[in-house]
């Protein structure tokens, strides 16, 4: 910054608002992606909770399905799924691009980039549904 | 610091190896084991046949890797949004140490489970 | 008259105000009008004390960047007919400190673009005897980045920048990688410093509302998160070969 004198007026310095995520729509999407990252850390511990019911015995395990029966825990494992879905479409759209220069050495288009990823997160889904309903 | 020995590319590295784990494999175990299965929209493989599957050692060293990175993934994006949403970058360092603190408490939580299933 | 659009032009003159104020100004709804053409109506019709900068009026010198309706644009080649039947609220760049009415401080910018070296670096005595052959595909590499004409809109749209103003921002990091990416260029190691600390590139969340309001087709968020995985090889090689140059 440059010195300003003592006769020379200040310029006026801008204050961001505390709620600056609400002023435009690209913003609140961001945000939106950034808090997915709660959503995980909050299923990653219903997952150990569950490890941790399975481990005991048939009846802690009882209790922690008719736990996951409640509306209110089915409404907060939905809301973590959009979270999720959320975090998923963005990240298959944004991240492959970096990593494409290296991998490749130039630049790919966006759709070639971000196609196979959405191949490989409906496979594993499938699979790893396979795994978890015991079919497979 | 000089910029080689800055850590911040160990926890980017985390991060963004989680944020694919997370976003391929764990969308899946949400609907599944927390809307599918509690409303009845899939039969319950039940009690014993889940335990089954959790004893494989291929099964607990999945749930680990994907557990661990989802938590380093997480830590990192949270202390982020903190210090976007709150304007909290000046306190940064401490925001590092209780997100990663807690990954590193999960972490080690998954271990323990995983490893004392019977 | 014709049609007319109103215009809420930000107001700030340091010897009198604290802080901006808008006045409205009712201007002709021209069709071949950029904002722009507007804002040079007023200052030759209404009032003529209206500070603001341009120069091209062709989306080349990136002087007469404002924030338009909350969205940064170059004004010379935003058509004003688009945001009929208004009003339309015409103000400075966010995020950096205002001098007058729409005339930002850009002293801040000036020197993070000095710190990142945008300039080719030659290790060695480099006095060629030719040109220096660049396959095309070396050219491409790097191309996209030179495309960049310094307008700040991007600083403007980044909201790291607004909380963290020592953060060293999309355009200057990018014009970094454009040098970096350069076959000519060997003061890649030089840059490091600068761009791998806290306030470079780690300080950037990817909010990517850079490359979108480029008016040149950059993308520098795409060259940040390329430069961190740079430098996170780097930070591996430092780990794995510490004898290597430090
Ligand atoms: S006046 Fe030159 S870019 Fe608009």
């Amino acid at each position: 910054m440059p010195q300003y004198s003592q006769f020379q007026p200040k310029p006026y310095r801008p204050r961001m608002s505390a709620f600056w995520y609400f002023d435009r729509w690209p913003y609140l999407l961001f945000v939106l992606r950034e808090i997915s990252s709660f959503f995980v850390a909050y299923f990653a511990v219903l997952v150990l909770v569950q490890i941790y019911a399975l481990s005991a015995d048939p009846t802690v395990y009882a209790a922690f399905q008719a736990c996951m029966r409640n509306p209110l825990m089915i409404i907060l494992n939905a809301v973590t799924l959009l979270f999720m879905l959320l975090h998923a479409a963005t990240w298959f759209n944004l991240v492959p691009r970096v990593m494409a220069r290296e991998m490749t050495g130039r630049q790919l288009s966006d759709l070639m980039v971000a196609a196979p990823n959405y191949f490989v997160f409906f496979g594993a889904s499938v699979i790893i549904a396979l795994f978890i309903l015991r079919i497979l | 610091m000089p910029a080689h020995r800055s850590n911040r590319p160990l926890g980017w590295l985390a991060f963004g190896t989680g944020g694919f784990l997370v976003a391929f494999l764990l969308p899946v175990q949400v609907f599944l084991y927390g809307i599918a299965v509690p409303l009845g929209l899939v039969p319950d493989p039940g009690y014993k046949s889940t335990l089954e599957l959790l004893r494989q050692p291929l099964t607990r060293i999945y749930l680990f890797v994907v557990l661990a990175f989802a938590f380093f993934h997480a830590a990192y994006r949270i202390k982020d949004t903190l210090a976007d949403m709150l304007d909290m970058r000046k306190i940064d360092i401490v925001l590092a140490y209780i997100c990663y603190g807690g990954a590193v408490v999960g972490t080690v939580a998954a271990l323990w489970l995983l490893y004392w299933v019977p | 008259m014709a049609e007319t659009i109103l215009l809420e032009v930000a107001r700030f003159l340091p010897e009198r105000d604290t802080e901006p104020s808008y006045q409205t100004f009712e201007v002709p709804l021209r069709g071949d009008w950029m904002i722009l053409d507007a804002l040079n109506y007023i200052k030759d019709q209404l009032d003529g004390s209206l500070g603001f900068r341009w120069s091209c009026r062709m989306g080349i010198c990136g002087s007469c960047g404002m924030m338009v309706n909350g969205v940064p644009k170059l004004t010379c080649e935003t058509l004003l007919s688009t945001f009929a039947p208004g009003p339309v609220r015409i103000g400075p760049l966010e995020h950096f400190p205002v001098i007058k009415d729409l005339v930002i401080e850009m002293e801040g910018f000036l020197g993070k673009l000095q710190k990142v070296q945008p300039w080719v670096v030659r290790k060695d005595d480099f006095k060629p005897q030719r040109e220096f052959i660049q396959t095309p595909a070396q050219l491409e590499a790097f191309k996209q980045y030179t495309l960049c004409i310094n307008c700040m809109l991007c600083y403007a749209a980044c909201p790291v920048f607004g909380l963290d103003p020592e953060f060293t921002g999309p355009a200057a990091i990018a014009l970094a990688e454009r040098y970096n990416l350069d076959s000519r260029d060997q003061g890649a190691e030089g840059r490091t410093d600068v761009l791998s600390q806290h306030d470079g590139i780690w300080d950037c969340t990817v909010i990517g509302e850079c490359s979108q309001v480029c008016p040149k087709h950059v993308d520098p968020s795409l060259a940040i998160q390329q430069y961190k995985l740079t430098a996170t090889k780097e930070w591996f090689k430092s780990w794995l070969l510490p004898w290597g140059n430090k």
